[in-house]
């Protein structure tokens, strides 16, 4: 039987960024998607609903605290972990981004083992916070690959 | 499912252990991978291998563990292992070291995130000049990231233990002292300022330039050393890459993220090349402006034409 895996999207406006979290991630058996701007991140979230979300605030067409808000105020997606990663280091950036509904905070240059560390807290029981809908469908997915 | 026969899982068991008895005194072990060692370049079948011995080669790819190749190939673990020695012998695979490999890859992409988030920092930099010497600083903070990366994962330093810092900076110097000086000598003289001082690229006199000369000149300088380091470090992170992971699926997937970074950096480069584009035609067509007012009729002869090759290049 096949696995289910949780699937983290990565927002960032830096190919590299989005590389490195994506080679990282999926060495630790996690399924990752990723964008480029704040658009195509809502666009992802709708289609994919992933366990977490690892946000940049800077970036092309909306921003990351834009996003954040969004994303809390909507009934289905309001449960999922945003984890923020940004450049800007300073209290008000961090106050900011609480304040837009942010899990946690993390600052660039990041550390990969940091990283991997706060991804995996804030998946724990990711499935238990998946809408039955969602994950009877997800589970359907892997029945016909599998 | 049908369950397993306690008697015949014992049995195998114990035949495991006699074969591995038999083989006596083995580095290798069950969970040991091999890879295919990126410097063969001649044709195996000229070495009178065994069909066995191809198809073991086959599987080496550095995923696949001594274990599962015995299972795919039906053949004992002992044989198998016998048949790795063998081709560790010829020189056509290497042993992976799974846990050393990790740790370099997280090493490599932890530099490859600082090095990037320097380069995002110096995007905020509006003047040319200083968007230039940002670069300038970006690039050799990398090379010096990788260089102190390779002095602990290079593949002739490791299993010596504690090594003297002056035999890896030796090393270190051996190894790509002669591309900078080469690259100095052939393409960008600017380079000659920079020298290896305790295994690192030192770029204080391109740094310290602005003391020297101003305006245009510093600008050329300035373009001259971001081309020749962006050079360097591309073949300091190759050779860095073949001789540690080889030809290997960390190895690729290391390739992928750094070519994504060598992106970021070939936008800023052309970020330049279009603002120095642009300021060439504008000279341009102030001269011959000037040169029609006063009556000429016609672009003055010492003047560099608009579209002129070193143009072109530079615009694409």
């Amino acid at each position: 039987m096949m696995e289910l895996v949780p699937t983290v999207l990565v927002v960032d406006d830096s190919p590299t960024v989005r590389k490195i979290v994506q080679m990282t991630l999926q060495r630790e058996h996690i399924r990752v998607i990723t964008a480029g701007d704040g658009l195509s991140a809502l666009t992802s979230v709708a289609d994919e609903m992933p366990a977490l979300i690892l946000l940049d605030i800077q970036l092309p067409r909306m921003d990351g605290y834009t996003i954040c808000q969004i994303v809390r105020k909507n009934l289905q997606f309001r449960a999922i972990p945003i984890i923020m990663l940004s450049g800007k280091d300073g209290l008000f950036d961090k106050m900011r981004g609480r304040l837009a509904g942010s899990t946690e905070y993390l600052t660039k240059p990041f550390d990969s083992v940091e990283l991997v560390q706060t991804v995996k807290k804030h998946l724990a029981g990711w499935q238990q916070r998946m809408p039955l809908q969602q994950y009877e469908g997800m589970r359907t997915r892997l029945r016909r690959r599998g | 499912m049908t369950p397993l026969d306690v008697d015949s899982v014992l049995l195998e068991a114990l035949r495991q252990a006699d074969e591995w008895e038999e083989m006596g005194e083995n580095a290798l072990t069950r969970a040991t991978m091999a890879r295919w060692l990126p410097e063969v370049s001649n044709d195996v079948r000229s070495l009178g291998l065994s069909q066995d011995h191809i198809d073991v080669l086959c599987l080496a790819n550095g995923e696949v563990p001594l274990q599962a190749m015995a299972m795919a190939l039906m053949l004992p673990e002992a044989r198998v292992a016998r048949i790795l020695t063998r081709l560790f012998e010829l020189r056509l695979v290497e042993m992976v070291d799974t846990a050393l490999e990790g740790e370099l890859q997280q090493d490599l992409t932890n530099i490859i995130i600082m090095s990037q988030h320097t380069l995002a920092q110096q995007r905020q930099n509006s003047a040319p000049d200083q968007h230039l010497l940002g670069l300038i600083k970006t690039l050799s903070q990398c090379i010096n990231g990788l260089l102190i990366h390779h002095g602990m994962y290079a593949k002739a330093l490791r299993g010596r233990g504690q090594l003297p810092v002056a035999d890896i900076v030796s090393y270190l110097e051996k190894r790509f002292g002669g591309s900078l000086q080469l690259m100095a000598k052939q393409q960008f003289p600017i380079l000659e300022t920079a020298s290896f001082v305790n295994g690192q690229l030192d770029c204080s006199e391109i740094f310290n330039l602005d003391h020297l000369v101003r305006g245009e000149q510093l600008e050329e300088f300035y373009w001259e050393a971001v081309r020749g380091l962006a050079v360097f470090l591309r073949t300091v992170f190759t050779t860095l890459l073949n001789d540690e992971v080889g030809n290997s699926y960390t190895g690729r997937q290391l390739n992928v993220v750094w070519k994504a970074f060598l992106t970021e950096v070939d936008q800023e480069i052309q970020q330049y090349q279009l603002y120095r584009a642009g300021q060439n035609a504008q000279s341009a067509r102030t001269r011959f402006n000037d040169a029609a007012y006063q009556g000429q009729g016609a672009a003055p002869k010492d003047t560099t034409p608009l579209w002129s090759s070193e143009w072109q290049r530079r615009s694409i």
